[in-house]
């Protein structure tokens, strides 16, 4: 889930609002929570999800400074990690107490990692606010909340090519070890965004693709593995237009490089690591060898 | 609704080695090298319909009755390029019938481009640089035939067809804005009525509307929005960014004159 955002307005506290297991199912299947990959789906598999919700709906008005006229609804949209797509259930008028959220998903239009949310938004402007601090704007996001569903493969998928540099002219054709091709393009798909050319011309490379079990390929895999996540933590935060509380929506480079800087750095800020990374670049490398154990 | 086709890919190590071999290739001889079947492809495992080499065949003929049109094999200027974008768009959507899940398939696109019809996708994107993983040729999102159909397939042929590159990148490459088919021809319909009399420059304007709108995003779920909300904000949004514009214009096109230099000329 991203981080919160500052809304500018008031949103219910988290207990108003109480989420029952959250499902995908296929036509024929029994259904899936979140975590688990969904069996026999393929492009022609239709899915639905199904989000239960116990919600406190006079404790949600209260919270969000709104009156007892205001109009809040709740939908549950889908978003496709390989074809970008997304869709929405037709928003239904928030009750007390149980609310059940569903959307069928078409098979066409997915693939990847399928992610679900649930929204509670205010539909219209509440003629009468009980503070001025309420969200007035039609379609204000009150609440939110995600979860992810694997599709495809164990999660997204790292596109790595094994190429002769000296035939493609990668690195002016030079005898490297790799080559990590980043777009720093913070909407754009992370997939599409992020390129690992491997030089089969290198025998160290070779080896590694050949014989991945042998030492010096585990050694060079485990060099391999950290540089990719330093090149891409150097990147990320060369990005000024990175930030902690912007989202930047699912399977976009932008959610990626945030996600990746939160692992690596869970209590720290972008603008406190970019100072590092201004001041003391070297440290900041150190500290992430040490993280990533890197031949330890 | 037609029967929905899955295509043949090629892996990705095998298109960028012919991205290498193709790349400063004469034309004609691309065209004697392209073919409707590469022993290295794959196809999507559990696909009842796989599009048959006769399709394949006619979908050639088609996209190369568009190139001729727009003079192939001679160079293209950017206007006659963005001319074929607009013819083909449509002809291409309509012809491939292909499932949208396996037009997210970078492979698909690759054989397109490098095996199908090399001597148009080089035509239109020659890759002088000689970069081995050409993003017009490799099936990434910015592919020369990819972009053209998700463009119809987010926009529909009404308004995906009237967009310029720019202006249909600056919603499609948004995903919070892109991805949601109502929302994304919300934004293109607003802009195509309301910008088009503008006067003043369309992507600019597009550029302005969709970063705002992508920050508004942030708080405000667009596909909660019924149509006539949707088209009210997208309104609003356009005329705030040719405002936006046609001020910064105005504040950048005066220039007062420094008092040393009034005092020296007399000037008022």
């Amino acid at each position: 889930m991203s981080a919160p955002i500052s809304a500018g307005y008031l949103t219910p506290a988290e207990e108003r609002i109480q989420s029952g297991t959250v499902t995908v199912t296929s036509a024929q299947g029994t259904p899936v929570a979140e975590g688990q990959p969904v069996p026999d789906w393929d492009y022609f598999t239709d899915l639905t999800a199904t989000w239960p919700l116990h919600v406190d709906l006079p404790g949600v008005l209260q919270d969000c400074g709104l009156s007892s006229d205001a109009t809040v609804t709740c939908f549950v949209t889908w978003h496709s990690s390989s074809t970008n797509r997304r869709g929405n259930s037709p928003p239904a008028r928030l009750t007390d107490g149980g609310n059940q959220l569903i959307v069928v998903i078409p098979g066409t239009e997915i693939g990847g990692n399928l992610t679900v949310t649930a929204r509670m938004v205010l539909a219209a402007p509440d003629p009468a606010p009980t503070s001025p601090l309420a969200a007035t704007l039609p379609g204000a996001i009150l609440w939110q909340n995600r979860r992810r569903f694997t599709l495809e493969g164990s999660g997204s998928r790292f596109p790595v090519v094994a190429t002769s540099f000296a035939d493609s002219g990668l690195a002016e054709g030079r005898r490297s070890l790799w080559y990590l091709s980043c777009t720093p393009d913070l909407d754009g798909s992370d997939t599409g965004s992020i390129r690992l050319y491997l030089n089969t011309d290198h025998p160290a490379i070779t080896t590694m693709l050949n014989q991945p079990d042998a030492e010096t390929s585990r050694t060079l895999a485990d060099m391999l593995r950290h540089d990719v996540v330093r090149q891409l933590i150097q990147t990320a935060l060369r990005c000024e237009d990175l930030q902690d509380d912007h989202d930047h929506g699912e399977g976009t480079l932008g959610e990626l490089f945030i996600n990746l800087t939160r692992r690596y750095f869970p209590d720290r800020s972008l603008s406190d690591l970019r100072s590092q990374h201004r001041s003391d670049p070297g440290e900041l490398e150190a500290v992430i060898q040490g993280l990533d154990r890197v031949l330890a | 609704m037609s029967r929905l086709h899955v295509y043949p890919r090629l892996p990705a190590p095998v298109a960028e080695q012919l991205l290498t071999v193709h790349t400063g290739r004469d034309l004609l001889e691309l065209r004697t090298l392209s073919a409707t079947a590469d022993p290295r492809t794959t196809w999507y495992p559990t696909a009842p319909y796989r599009v048959p080499e006769d399709d394949l065949r006619a979908l050639q003929q088609t996209v190369r009755a568009i190139a001729t049109e727009a003079h192939w094999p001679a160079p293209l200027s950017k206007t006659s390029g963005t001319a074929f974008d607009r013819l083909l768009a449509p002809a291409l959507y309509r012809q491939m019938t292909i499932v949208p899940a396996d037009a997210a398939s970078e492979e698909v696109w690759s054989f397109l481009s490098l095996v199908l019809l090399p001597d148009v996708a080089l035509w239109r994107w020659p890759n002088p640089l000689r970069r081995p993983g050409y993003e017009r040729i490799i099936g990434r999102p910015r592919n020369v035939f990819r972009r053209l159909w998700a463009r119809i397939h987010s926009l529909g042929e009404d308004v995906g067809a009237q967009l310029y590159e720019d202006e249909a990148v600056a919603i499609l490459e948004r995903p919070t804005l892109g991805a949601h088919p109502r929302v994304a021809r919300a934004i293109a319909h607003a802009h195509l009525t309301t910008a088009g009399e503008a006067g003043t420059a369309r992507t600019d304007i597009l550029r302005i509307t969709a970063r705002r709108l992508r920050r508004l995003a942030v708080v405000v779920s667009l596909e909660s929005l019924d149509d006539a909300q949707l088209a009210d904000l997208m309104r609003r949004y356009t005329k705030e960014a040719i405002d936006q514009l046609q001020s910064e214009r105005t504040t950048s096109t005066y220039r007062p004159v420094p008092t040393q230099v009034q005092a020296r000329s007399g000037a008022r």
